[in-house]
């Protein structure tokens, strides 16, 4: 038995609201399936789930906002006897002494019966509470008929005077996020994040001006053959080179917990995206450095756009082994981030303008940026954190490599 | 060449390209010479998936070189109309 549990979606999240299911008891799962969505402050999430095996029993019902780890449902291995009761669905640990949080006790776990999508969806229009229909499909299973057949029952029921509903209320429709100064909350959680960053972790800075030139003229050639819908943003070319620099230099992609430093294998380069009306999250592009431009540019597009309606995958606020933030072509010269905790380093880009250069003895105009890096002592010092800028700058220099 | 457009259509049909490309725009009442970035909130990724739009429904090719033509609706419905 494996419990799902709520899942820690950044280190701004301390409780999530479970806003619907997408399993059922019965159902199979694999590794990476999308078995629910959880409402957090900056997003409505489709969680992943990291066991395969049968969905048992759902613990929390939708609606709930329940802490960090609390747990959501059971899953059981191929082959496990069905409602075995394995270790009790334990609360959440005590939460973080950051902030009051309500640890409701957790409820019992629904046993809810065998059923098909299609029928539990009719369920749920008709407003039948599926776990009352004793199945008459393989197994028990609830079938279209038999939810039908129950709606009927009731309506007909429902015609005779009765004192007292004989049953439980129908299973309630998922319900709407709760009404929440979505604002708010979002400065709130990233305060609270940046806080704890700025408290703990030791930061050190260091910047080089990038002379673009090559960089943009490559891009410029390659865009005039490329149709409009295939065009990279000059931000892509500064994400390859970021990967491929950290991939040089492991002290920067990792994360620092317990006293120690964990170097990340691949790099999932945490992209902050701002969102419009406040806020910011940084959902991570898996393999950065692996992508050829033209598919990095896609999964940048896609992830900003899902960041912007959200709808963003749990692996993604919780994979990033670095961030990077760009300002863009309307923001200011540089910046210096703050670094998003467990991670040891934070690449920042200013925006891209023409200022004057020397260039072979001349000076010049040229497309400059500022590029700089926010790195944890803890994890890296200076000496390194200057050769992660010097291969950056190499790479941009030869963008035919990227 | 395309079918002919009136200035008011062109405009219509550039605010209706802006709300579907940038979520949440608030379109109506915007400064026709105030820049649609600034406005907007509109970041390169915004302003490619509108040149993107915009030539695909319009049917004028922008090459990456005009994209600052675009970036304010007096600007860009001139742009549309000239080509």
């Amino acid at each position: 038995m494996a419990e799902f549990k709520m899942p820690s979606l950044g280190a701004d999240m301390e409780a999530g609201t479970l806003l619907e299911w997408k399993v059922a008891p019965g159902d199979i799962v694999k590794r990476g399936d999308i078995i629910a969505v959880v409402d957090t402050e900056k997003a409505a999430i489709e969680v992943e789930s990291f066991h395969a095996g049968v969905v048992d029993s759902l613990v929390v019902e939708q609606g709930t906002k329940v802490p960090v780890g609390t747990t959501l449902a059971v899953i059981r291995g191929e082959g496990e006897p069905a409602g075995a009761p394995a270790s009790p669905p334990q609360a959440a640990a005590p939460p973080s002494a950051n902030g009051p949080t309500s640890t409701p006790a957790p409820p019992a776990p629904l046993r809810r019966p065998r059923i098909s999508p299609a029928a539990r969806r009719r369920a749920r229009e008709l407003g039948v509470d599926a776990a009352q229909i004793t199945g008459s499909g393989e197994r028990n299973a609830v079938t279209l008929a038999d939810v039908e057949r129950a709606a009927s029952a009731r309506a007909a029921d429902a015609t005779k005077p009765s004192p007292a509903p004989e049953h439980p209320p129908p299973e309630a429709p998922p319900p709407e996020p709760p009404p929440v100064d979505r604002k708010a909350e979002v400065m709130r959680a990233m305060g609270a994040a940046m806080a704890k960053s700025k408290r703990e972790i030791p930061h050190y800075y260091l910047s080089n001006t990038i002379d673009l030139e090559p960089a943009i003229a490559f891009l410029a050639a390659e865009n005039a053959a490329r149709p409009i819908e295939r065009r990279i943003v000059p931000g892509v070319l500064l994400l390859k080179a970021t990967a491929l620099a950290l991939r040089a230099i492991p002290e920067l992609n990792g994360f620092f917990e317990g006293g120690t430093v964990r170097h990340a294998e691949a790099v999932h380069l945490g992209t902050a995206v701002s969102l419009r009306g406040g806020g910011i999250v940084a959902p991570a592009i898996h393999h950065a450095g692996e992508l050829p431009l033209e598919d990095l540019m896609w999964r940048l597009n896609d992830v900003v756009r899902r960041a912007r309606t959200r709808r963003l995958k749990s692996s993604e606020l919780s994979d990033s082994t670095a961030t990077v933030t760009s300002l863009g072509d309307r923001g200011s010269e540089a910046v210096y981030g703050v670094i998003y905790p467990p991670q040891v380093a934070l690449i920042g880009f200013g925006r891209i303008s023409e200022r004057p250069w020397v260039y072979a003895g001349q000076v010049v105009s040229r497309p400059l940026v500022v590029a700089s890096l926010s790195a944890d002592h803890r994890a890296s010092d200076g000496h390194r954190g200057a050769a992660f800028l010097r291969i950056l700058e190499d790479k941009l220099k030869e963008p035919e490599s990227l | 060449m395309t079918v002919a457009r009136t200035p008011d259509e062109v405009r219509a049909k550039i605010a209706d390209i802006l709300r579907r490309t940038v979520p949440g725009a608030q379109v109506e009442g915007l400064d026709p010479k105030a820049d649609l970035r600034d406005e907007l909130d509109m970041d390169s990724l915004d302003v490619l998936n509108f040149a993107t739009a915009l030539s695909h429904e319009l049917e004028v090719s922008v090459p990456e070189s005009d994209y600052s033509e675009l970036m304010t609706l007096e600007r860009c419905t001139a742009y549309v109309l000239s080509k």
